[in-house]
């Protein structure tokens, strides 16, 4: 009970109600990211208790992923990019004058996707962090490895430039004092990189900076939003109705999205197509595609379970699920919390925290989404060129805030090129992150495994669990190709 | 610039990436405990040199190979237009800018001038600019500043006129 009222406190509640109508603003912007959202809200939230500064990034990074199917139903243009699959049925269902009726739904099987998929982590969660507790430092090797192999693996069709992405992930974490022996690398006498890259800054660069440099090459015409042409009335009568038909569809998305979301490196963009994929599928339905309610269930509910499943490997392992997490398991390293299976014995309390602001961000989506819907009119009706000013100053501020200091600044503008000029040609950045984030992990766990076995790798794949995981990875890299082959190879 | 060419300059840079990574890892010290030499501050970077060698030589090579084997393949440029190029750069500028600007005329003046330069550049009419980079300059000092407290450097020019 007193950690319920804690979380109800206006130190907590108020940060948390505004951080949504940011992530409604992020989401429904096309351009700007859920991921962007989050890494922009993270230098506020420094100077806050952990727990309102969390609830501030649950906040946003639930809200905005809801928002972000708001131009996808209106305009074709997904908002973030896990809104990709809702924009198939929900613009036909625009087109026919029911674009309100899908984006109601959009919003209650947000909604209720969400809470399944914040249900599903605390009951997952804790047992896992028991199994947890098994692992050793050859476990979190593996572990890592597989977090980076998931990562580049769900590269969308670009595997070896995702492993690339994050090995140079890898190799950017290691600027910095060397843990075990002090000695500092690739520091380059600078003192600002004697603590390694600052997370934040970079996360902002890559993110924030780059979408903007990519945004202004567009002419001024295609810097311009169209305007909304549904001007039909929203209905929670007929969309819990239309719920009510579907509502193994809600749960089947909801299912998927937060398994889907566990998975490291998957996240919600893939856990909606993954889902949308399936009901096309195993579903009569011959409309998908064209116009239908399920279409839009489907990837809705998905993408908003697949956050409480990006939770599960980032509380239990502290290895992220996706770019969100990622950043937000870098916040937590800031406010002195350690991911792990031992955060639910060290720092219960705060985990319990955590599952009711994450319960209580679902019951607000409602309300809040239903405003962000309203207003969405008047949020576009303001031209590119202003949000992306206001994105460049933001992620200057967002980036000095952190250290106040101007180094900050110039290694957020590094990681924007970075950034830049990888998407350029088409590596994805999301592996980078992970690389970021995991790269400590595995050199520490190689290398003091290696210190305790005396330069013996034998153990790393000698004990059951590390065996299990390598021949995970090994079906994971080597998988697709296996099959693509045997398919290719197969008598007609 | 296409596909193949981009991959070519990508290997390109992986190697030299690789090559300065190992080099300058082996000036690391090694790492030895009572005469024993245990992974030191070397062994992980030089590692990961080695994998992004062998992807470097791999984009190389297969850029090389599809460039021979289809010569007539499309050489589509990408045609940026000068204004593009000039919005990209003052975005770039407006952050490297921003730091002696901020130094010198304070945060609300730095945010009002260039961001209303770049948002006049990016399509937003003058006046207008100037009204939304005033608010985004209120807004940030706003939340920074008084919500926060978080030192913003208030310019050695306005100072000096405020004493």
């Amino acid at each position: 009970m007193n950690q319920f009222l804690q979380v109800i406190s206006p130190d907590v509640i108020i940060p948390l109600i505004l951080a949504m109508v940011f992530g409604v603003f992020v989401g429904a912007i096309p351009g700007l990211t859920a991921t962007m959202g989050v890494a922009l809200i993270i230098p506020i939230t420094y100077y806050m208790n952990p727990l309102a500064g969390l609830a501030m990034v649950l906040g946003v990074s639930f809200t905005a992923i809801f928002a972000g199917d708001i131009p996808a139903t209106f305009l074709r243009i997904p908002g973030t990019p896990a809104s990709g699959a809702a924009t198939l049925d929900g613009f036909e269902l625009s087109k026919k004058g029911k674009g309100s009726l899908a984006l109601t739904l959009d919003l209650l099987c947000s909604s209720l996707g969400g809470l399944i998929g914040v249900f599903l982590l605390i009951m997952v969660a804790p047992p896992m962090a028991k199994f947890a507790l098994k692992f050793t430092n050859f476990e979190y090797f593996w572990l890592g490895i597989f977090g980076l192999s998931m990562a580049a693996v769900l590269s969308k069709g670009n595997t070896i430039k995702g492993f690339v992405s994050a090995v140079i992930g890898v190799l950017i974490s290691t600027i910095g004092i060397d843990v075990t022996t002090g000695y500092p690398r690739f520091t380059f006498g600078i003192t600002e990189l004697m603590d390694g890259v600052s997370f934040i800054p970079a996360m902002i660069g890559l993110f924030g900076l780059s979408e903007v440099l990519k945004r202004v090459q567009l002419g001024s015409e295609n810097l311009e939003l169209p305007a909304i042409k549904d001007k039909s009335k929203l209905s929670i009568k007929e969309a819990f109705s239309s719920i009510g038909k579907h509502i193994f569809t809600l749960i089947r998305g909801s299912f998927i999205g937060t398994f889907t979301g566990a998975l490291p490196g998957a996240g919600a963009d893939i856990a909606a197509w993954v889902s949308y994929g399936v009901e096309k599928n195993i579903s009569r339905d011959k409309n998908i595609g064209k116009g239908s309610l399920r279409g839009v269930i489907a990837p809705t509910s998905a993408n908003n379970a697949a956050i409480g499943g990006t939770w599960i490997p980032a509380l239990v392992f502290g290895v992220p699920g996706d770019s969100i997490t990622a950043i937000v398991l870098g916040a937590m390293l800031m406010y002195g919390l350690r991911p792990g299976p031992l955060i639910f014995t060290e720092s219960r309390e705060l985990v319990n925290q955590l599952f009711i602001i994450a319960i209580l961000v679902q019951i607000l989506l409602i309300p809040i989404g239903w405003l962000g819907i309203k207003t969405f009119s008047l949020i576009l009706r303001l031209r590119s060129g202003i949000v992306l000013t206001a994105v460049v100053f933001f992620s200057i501020i967002g980036a000095y805030a952190i250290r106040n200091s101007f180094f900050d600044i110039y290694i957020m503008l590094i990681f924007g090129l970075i950034g830049y000029c990888l998407e350029k040609i088409s590596v994805p950045l999301a592996p980078m992150i992970l690389g970021l984030i995991l790269g400590p992990m595995i050199e520490d766990n190689l290398r003091v495994g290696l210190i305790k076995t005396k330069g013996n790798f034998g153990p790393f794949l000698s004990r059951p669990i590390s065996l299990i995981l390598f021949i995970m990875i090994i079906l994971i890299l080597a998988g697709p190709q296996f099959f693509s082959l045997m398919k290719k190879n197969r008598p007609k | 610039m296409n596909t193949t060419t981009k991959d070519m300059i990508f290997g390109i840079v992986l190697v030299i990436l690789s090559v300065f990574v190992f080099i300058y890892s082996s000036t690391f010290p090694e790492f030895a405990v009572r005469g024993e030499r245990l992974p030191g501050p070397r062994f992980f970077p030089s590692i990961l040199a080695f994998i992004l060698f062998g992807f470097g030589i791999f984009y190389t090579v297969t850029g090389l190979i599809r460039l021979t084997l289809d010569k007539k393949q499309n050489r589509s440029m990408e045609k940026h237009s000068t204004r593009v190029v000039i919005n990209v750069l003052f975005s770039i500028m407006s952050v490297i800018l921003f730091v002696p600007f901020v130094n010198l005329i304070g945060l609300i003046l730095t945010i009002i001038i260039l961001g209303s330069s770049l948002m006049t550049l990016l399509y937003v009419k003058w006046y207008r600019s100037v009204i939304y980079s005033t608010i985004l300059a209120i807004l940030i000092y706003l939340i920074f500043q008084l919500l926060f407290k978080i030192p913003l450097p208030e310019g050695a020019l306005i100072s000096l006129l405020v004493r």
